[in-house]
Parts: C-alpha cells; structure tokens; sequence
C-alpha cells in the first residue's frame, strides 16, 4: 500500500478521498488511486475531496464509477512506482491478466468506460478499452461491426451507401 | 446480452456519438483494410477516419487491381499508375478471387427507380451486375432484391460485353456491337428497351483477330470504345472511340478524333473517363501524369511489346505507348481497373 507522497502530513494512513456520483452514491477511496485520474490529481493536489466534502462526478454513474475505481485501485501501487521498473515480471503477468478479465464485458458497459476514461483523463484506462474495441472490430464487415457494438438498424440512406461498398467491396468478407 | 439486444432494439447505442480523439485512438491500430469497413459504419465515423487517415483512401481513380507473381506471394495487389508503384495496401488473406472474373458491377446514384416503393423516391444507390453468362441483374437497397433484365434481348445479342449508367437507364452492350437502353421500375419489375445503336459491321474476316469493345459515360455522355487487333504476333491495334450524339432516338455514333481534357481508362471490371488536370494535379512532382485524348487499358495485350504493362493509346497520334506495371504481375490474371467507393 503505497501513501501519496503530497500526502497531507497524515502520515500513518493513507489519504482518502470521497467521489459522488451523478447518481448521488458515495465512493471512498485512496487518494492515491483517484489520482490515476489527471483531472482528479489535480482536485487532490488543490486539497479537495478530503473530509465531508467530496468531489461530484455528474458524468459518470455510479455503476460506471465503480468499474473505473476497480482499475484504478488494481493499477495504483505499479503507477506509484512509476511505471514500475522495479515489478516483477508475475506483477506485471498479473497485471495483463486483470486487465484482460476487466474488459471482457458487454459493449455498452465498454462504452461508458471509455467516457468515463476520457472524462477523468485516464490514460491506460482509455488505452486498454481503445484496444479492446479494435480487437472486437477487426476483420468484420461494416454490418458486422455495427451488430457488435449494438448500433440501431441502419438507416435507408445508411444501407444503401453499405449496400455500394459491398459490391465493391464484398469479396474482401467472403 | 439482453441489456445490449434491448438497446439494439431501441437503437439506444451510442457508439455513434463517441467523441472523434477516441474513434482515433481505437482506429489507430487497425489495418488499412478494417479502417475501411469502419468507414462504412455510419457518417460520423466516416468523417473521422477521413481525417485521421486520409492517405489510406481516396484511392485516386481508377487504380490498377493486380495478380502478384507467384514468386511475390501470388496475392492480389493495387498498383499506382500515378506512383508507378505496387501500394502496400495488402488486401486480407481470405480473398482468393481473380479480379477478371468477379462480374462486372456498376453503381449509380439514382433517384428514378424507386416508384413503386413505400417511401417516397430518395436520392440513393443502384447497382447493377453483369453475369458471366451475359445476364444483368439490377439491385435497389430501397426495394432490397435483385431484378434480372434484358434475358430475351440478351440471348438475340450472344450476351452483353459491358454495360454503364447513362441518363437514369442502364446500357448495355450486346456480343454484336447492339447498344440497349433499358428503363426499370424494380418496384413493379419490369422494364422497358430502346435500341441506341444496332449491331455493328463484322471486320473483315481475312484481318479479324479479335474485338474488344466497352462503354464509357462521362458527364452525361455515352462513349464505345471499340478495340480491333490485326495480328496477334506483333503490335497493331485499331482504336476508335465514339459518341452518341443527342437525340439518342437518331442513333448517330460520331467518332471522336480526341477527347479534349480527358482520357478513358477502359477494363473488364470498370471503365472511366478522367480529367487529365484533376489526375495530374494530385500527382507529386515526380508522378506519372497522364495525358489528354488517351485511351488507357488494363489488359496486357501489350505483353507482346512490354511485358507486364499498361497500354497507353493515343488518339491523336495513334501511337501505342507501354506503361510498366513496376514490380510484375501474374499474366496469367488480367488486370483491371477499379473504382473503390467510401
């Protein structure tokens, strides 16, 4: 368990911070692994979160929340080392096993992690879902990746200009 | 799943709405071929692709679809007739067939056909398919099934060679030289044929080697360009090019001493007339640039002079010039040219 080093002189435990969802539900958790989060790092280093206040979140809900502090704990003490050149290879295995398991969900659960991501400026978290989706993308069809992802039946016009491309490009998904 | 089946259901995805930087970041690491398929997946996806990899297309058109030699992989390649160079563009392992024998496909934006459909005409894509067998098949999204057309004039004519969009119809050219308009309503599927040029003269039999003859429209014109070769042991082509001259009831087909501004590429798959500035511009300084009043083909009859080469003929001069495809094709597979849509 790694104390943030800008801790604020509470020096035995670590510091912890308290995220509110826009859905009103309360996260505490350490300020070492909200701080993962570059807009967040930056709320913390300003002192806020700390006590009864809480930092407010209206663009992320509270199952979302939950799932990006999941990664952000399990990725906290090897972002504290930065970028652990002192890991072990079993670390870092078991890192790559976490995060494999972590993004096997459903497409719309992906969809609102990369916002969240994007949002609090995750960096390896943005990149993770990022890959995940192009692996769910390649070698599929325009058809096939709109299936994937859960996009409403195509439009006409839609249909139509995917329709074009695969005259032209049909043989390529045989 | 039922949570994704039910969004699917009220087309509640938001994929479409992810912001650009991230679409970035997820087309990143594709092939140039998936961030093709991805540009086909809805407009906004598109736009983005196009910002972010604009060199993966347009393909500047038309560009040369090619069998490597076996020696290269065997696989099948785009060539740059304005880079002269095999683009590592690498179609997918899965693609086995032969460019000269996929039918030939034309697509028009059309707003015509769609009478009998529910909604109201839309501005939206036709295509159209020409069998081995010499049968057209026409395809409209609105109506969602094929349509076959022109059997009967079809078997009177040995067949259809080729065919193009002109003027909201669709022409076709017989085996005999006959050029057919047809005129469909795939709503209620039927379709009406005018004659736009009889069958042609037979060459003289002591001189015939073969003919080669293909459509071309260009701005609301109708082109033939009809190829004869004398010999097949030395290098002697005829060319013609002519153009339906309006009305098209009169069925008068002026020979073109030149096409000022454009060339025609001509092929088994498509055939297009291009603007010389446009093409040459886009070019880099050192490109090859093509040249006005030349007809462009992809078939290598002039292996016979140069080995894997484009033929470039010119109408002014009537001169035969080769173009090396560099780096080699089977010349077991014709070439063609291509006209990719996204």
């Amino acid at each position: 368990m790694a104390a943030p080093e800008s801790g604020d002189g509470n020096n035995g435990a670590a510091r912890m911070v308290t995220l509110i969802s826009s859905d009103n539900t309360r996260f505490e958790v350490e300020a070492a692994a909200a701080s993962l989060s570059q807009t967040l790092q930056l709320t913390i280093l300003d002192g806020g979160g700390g006590g009864g206040d809480g930092i407010p979140l209206p663009n992320v809900d509270s199952a979302t929340l939950s799932k990006v502090l999941e990664y952000c704990i399990k990725h906290a003490p090897a972002a504290a080392n930065g970028g652990a050149p002192n890991a072990t290879a079993v670390d870092r295995a078991e890192l790559e096993r976490f995060d494999n398991e972590f993004v096997n969900i459903d497409q719309s659960v992906l969809y609102s992690l990369i916002m969240a991501a994007h949002n609090l400026e995750i960096e390896g978290l943005q990149s993770l879902v990022a890959k995940k989706v192009a692996d769910m993308i390649k070698g599929k069809s325009p058809m096939e990746i709109r299936r994937t992802l859960g996009f409403p039946d195509p439009t006409p016009e839609e249909q139509a200009e995917m329709n074009a491309h695969m005259l032209e490009y049909g043989w390529a998904y045989e | 799943m039922r949570r994704q089946e039910r969004a699917e259901a009220a087309g509640e995805s938001a994929w479409p709405d992810l912001p650009p930087e991230l679409l970035d970041r997820i087309i990143r690491s594709l092939s140039p071929v998936d961030r093709v398929a991805v540009r086909l997946v809805c407009a906004s996806w598109r736009a983005c692709v196009r910002e972010s990899f604009p060199s993966d297309l347009p393909f500047e058109v038309p560009r040369l679809l090619i069998r490597r030699p076996s020696g290269h992989g065997g696989e099948l390649a785009f060539f740059s007739l304005r880079d002269r160079r095999i683009l590592p563009f690498r179609l997918p392992d899965r693609l086995r067939a032969d460019p000269s024998t996929s039918p030939r496909l034309r697509c028009s934006p059309c707003r015509r056909w769609s009478s009998r459909a529910r909604r109201p005409p839309v501005e939206c894509w036709v295509a159209a398919a020409l069998g081995r067998g010499g049968t057209i098949a026409l395809f409209h999204p609105a109506v969602s099934s094929w349509m076959t057309i022109g059997i009967e004039e079809g078997e009177r004519r040995g067949g259809f060679r080729d065919m193009a969009f002109w003027r909201g119809g669709l022409c076709a050219l017989g085996y005999d030289g006959a050029v057919l308009a047809f005129r469909a309503d795939l709503g209620a599927r039927a379709a009406t044929v005018s004659v736009l040029r009889e069958a042609g003269p037979q060459p003289p039999p002591q001189v015939e080697v073969g003919v080669l003859m293909y459509l071309v429209e260009s701005e609301g014109e109708l082109m033939l360009v009809r190829k004869l070769y004398r010999s097949l042991r030395e290098v002697d082509l005829d060319v013609e090019v002519r153009l339906l001259v309006s009305p098209p009831e009169k069925r008068r087909w002026d020979l073109l001493a030149e096409t000022p501004g454009m060339a025609l590429f001509v092929g088994a798959v498509v055939s297009a007339a291009v603007p010389v500035a446009l093409y040459n511009a886009s070019a880099s300084g050192t490109g090859f640039q093509i040249r006005d009043s030349c007809v462009y083909f992809a078939r290598r009859e002039v292996e016979m002079m140069t080995p894997h080469a484009i033929c470039e003929y010119s109408l002014l001069d009537e001169q035969i010039k080769g173009v090396p495809v560099a780096g080699g094709h089977d010349v077991h597979v014709d070439p063609v040219w291509i006209t990719p849509v996204v």
